[in-house]
């Protein structure tokens, strides 16, 4: 599967439009504690559309989509302000990196390299809590997160390619 | 032509990294400044939860009942099983009903001949939760009462069953509780049967961790951790969970609150203006009485953990 977004919107909007899709998607990750399955580490979705993003958008984001995105998420979520930012740019530059690399992958190599990337953002979630609070926190709820995460990732590439299509409608129509 | 081409492609590129990563290494710093506890990066984180959580809370309602309605579906499985229980548990209740009573009378005769004081009335609140932040760096939850309300940074937050957490941050119309599974939520306890005192911690987990326990201490499966009320912060008395698990390395301790179905909670506060109770009030907290008498226990010490009796008059 090649997945590629051709959207030939200006920068201004392209940027609005993403960022409307982040926050979309920190107000549902807030809302997913509701399930009682999730309670106690909702899938990380954010960190999910920034890595297909970065990828597959011909034009980066805006680092001060990440940035604020990433403090209305903590301010939400009680978490300090940063963390989530910091999570999301590291993830950005990863898929910076290797967007010529990822872009024409199948998509279950695209899944074992999110797999991974996720791997890595987990480790430095736990790197932030120990250094953070200076204890270490249970690993459990951290797997938890880090699992949901990437067996949710077809389903985020899923609407990934939804909002691509809908974006190509919008253009057409124009 | 071509190399300045693929040259200044290549600069971009790296110039654009470089920009990545001061911004990330300006995230990292940002977020170790909040240790510091910054006036102005509260107020900040305030203004910006203030203003997102009421569409947080309209984009949940969705989830809220879909949630409500899963929870449903997976109960009816459980609900021949329950309610075996469930008859079980109301014959029990019932002779613990009427065991209840009896002590009640016999307490309030007791009461009445040593003159002893009524338990503290605190404010209370009650709340609804507009959301649950269910990261795995924060255990907390935000309620639909804040400093209009009434509602102070240290109030106590629990429901019928005991406690939930304490208020850490209050915006106008809401507040932020940390939750007592929580890794930096420390709770003074007591152990119910036995009276020996202990600090239950939250681990981000489901359960909780005993800590500072004395090793004359003997614990049983099964024993009610409550709330010692020593610091001031919390009421004495407040169900905090039951021991579940005793090993040389670690004691696990269940909370009562199910948090996976919380919807609803009371905050408890002092009544008077200030965060912490006056000296008057604390002494006057619920002080719990060992099972037997010549067993160690907060004996000797008040809520303020002050040394009373013979003790201070030694120390004097």
């Amino acid at each position: 599967m090649v997945i590629s977004l051709d959207s030939g919107h200006p920068t201004f909007l392209h940027q609005m439009m993403v960022a409307s899709v982040f926050f979309l998607l920190i107000m549902v990750e807030s809302s997913l504690g509701y399930f009682s399955f999730f309670h106690g580490a909702t899938p990380k979705l954010i960190i999910a559309m920034v890595f297909l993003m970065a990828i597959f958008n011909k034009e980066d984001i805006h680092l001060a989509n990440l940035v604020l995105i990433g403090i209305i998420f903590d301010s939400l979520q009680g978490a300090p302000l940063g963390y989530t930012s910091s999570v999301m740019v590291l993830v950005n530059i990863i898929g910076t990196i290797g967007k010529r690399r990822f872009n024409d992958m199948p998509m279950s190599y695209l899944w074992l390299d999110f797999a991974m990337v996720m791997g890595l953002v987990m480790f430095y979630c736990w790197l932030c809590i120990c250094i953070y609070y200076q204890s270490l926190p249970a690993v459990g709820p951290l797997v938890f997160q880090y699992s949901s995460t990437v067996l949710l990732f077809p389903v985020m590439i899923l609407i990934y390619q939804g909002i691509q299509y809908m974006v190509e409608m919008v253009s057409r129509l124009k | 032509m071509a190399k300045i081409t693929t040259d200044r492609k290549k600069g971009r590129r790296s110039a654009g990294l470089f920009t990545h990563l001061i911004i990330f290494v300006t995230c990292v710093v940002l977020m170790l400044a909040g240790k510091a506890d910054i006036s102005a990066m509260n107020s900040v984180r305030g203004v910006i939860a203030g203003f997102f959580t009421p569409i947080a809370e309209v984009v949940s309602v969705p989830f809220r009942a879909i949630g409500i309605m899963v929870d449903g579906i997976g109960n009816i499985t459980q609900m021949r099983e329950e309610n075996i229980q469930l008859k079980e548990d109301v014959k029990q209740l019932h002779r613990w009903q009427n065991e209840a009573d009896m002590l009640l009378a016999e307490n309030r005769q007791l009461r009445a001949l040593s003159d002893f004081p009524a338990p503290i009335g605190m404010q209370s609140i009650s709340a609804r939760i507009v959301a649950i932040n269910a990261d795995s760096f924060a255990h907390s939850v935000m309620i639909n009462a804040g400093a209009k309300q009434g509602i102070r940074k240290g109030a106590t937050v629990a429901t019928e069953d005991g406690l939930v957490g304490i208020v850490v941050d209050v915006g106008h119309f809401y507040a932020q509780v940390l939750l007592i599974t929580d890794l930096n939520a420390m709770v003074p306890v007591i152990l119910s049967d036995t009276s020996w005192p202990a600090v239950a911690g939250g681990n981000n987990s489901y359960t909780l961790d005993l800590r500072f326990v004395p090793l004359q201490a003997e614990l049983e499966v099964g024993e009610l951790v409550q709330t010692s009320g020593h610091g001031g912060v919390l009421p004495a008395g407040l169900p905090v969970g039951r021991i579940i698990q005793v090993t040389d390395d670690y004691v696990r301790v269940k909370p009562i609150v199910d948090f996976q179905r919380l919807r609803f909670v009371t905050v408890f506060m002092w009544p008077d203006d200030k965060d912490m109770p006056s000296d008057d009030i604390l002494t006057q907290s619920y002080s719990p009485l060992p099972k037997q008498e010549s067993e160690f226990s907060l004996e000797g010490i008040n809520a303020l953990g002050q040394r009373t009796g013979d003790a201070a008059r030694e120390d004097q």
